[in-house]
């Protein structure tokens, strides 16, 4: 009975797979195509934890504007260099695609750094590393939070 | 008014963006166990590879 059961199942799969291949279902919306993932991932750019917010994980949002904010705040006030969008090196325009990844970080610069940037020491230096990383690390929470709203981890 | 003036050691340095940074990609794990151990591993290879790389260093300041 067992060998007529496996038979039938080989056959179906057999014949399954000899079928065209179905369009996929309308209802499946995919993810580009969500406009709340898309709005939880720029307001996850914007205000650092905001994203994670809105999908109701206040703890992971806290920790995310707390590790941004920090990064930030400790590259102004080590004096760090903050790049302006427009810049004819491709270093700079690289170095402005990652310290504005901070989102209003990045335009809280002018109070927490309103000494201007000092790169001639280390810790200057030191900050423009942090400024940036800031703006990564919070380019990767906004993936994360866009991940979380398409429904793709929980 | 003079800016005030800021100099950590390059150890505490690299303490401060160990801890933040860290935290941060600790956070993107799913469970909270995964998370823990998650950034507990990343802030000792910032430290381990930072020292790593000063010892290296190290020869060519001398």
């Amino acid at each position: 009975m067992n060998d007529s059961l496996n038979h039938d199942v080989l056959k179906n799969e057999v014949l399954a797979s000899d079928a065209p291949p179905r369009p996929p279902a309308a209802t499946q919306a995919t993810p580009s195509a969500n406009p709340f993932a898309i709005s939880t991932a720029i307001s996850a750019w914007a205000v650092p934890g905001l994203g994670h917010l809105m999908l109701h994980r206040p703890g992971r949002a806290i920790l995310f504007f707390f590790s941004v904010g920090g990064l930030a705040i400790a590259g102004y006030v080590l004096r760090g260099n903050v790049f302006p969008l427009h810049s004819n090196d491709p270093f700079g325009t690289l170095g402005f695609l990652a310290d504005a990844g901070s989102g209003v970080f990045y335009l809280l610069s002018r109070v927490f750094e309103a000494a201007g940037p000092d790169v001639s020491r280390a810790a200057g230096d030191y900050g423009t590393r942090f400024i940036a990383a800031a703006g990564v690390v919070n380019i990767l929470s906004a993936f994360d939070a866009y991940e979380i709203a398409s429904g793709r981890r929980s | 008014m003079a800016a005030s003036i800021v100099r950590p050691s390059h150890f505490s340095a690299l303490l401060l963006f160990a801890f933040f940074a860290s935290l941060a990609l600790g956070l993107m794990q799913r469970t909270t166990a995964e998370r823990i151990r998650h950034a507990a591993w990343s802030f000792f290879l910032f430290l381990a590879i930072g020292i790593g790389i000063a010892w290296l260093m190290y020869p060519f300041s001398h």
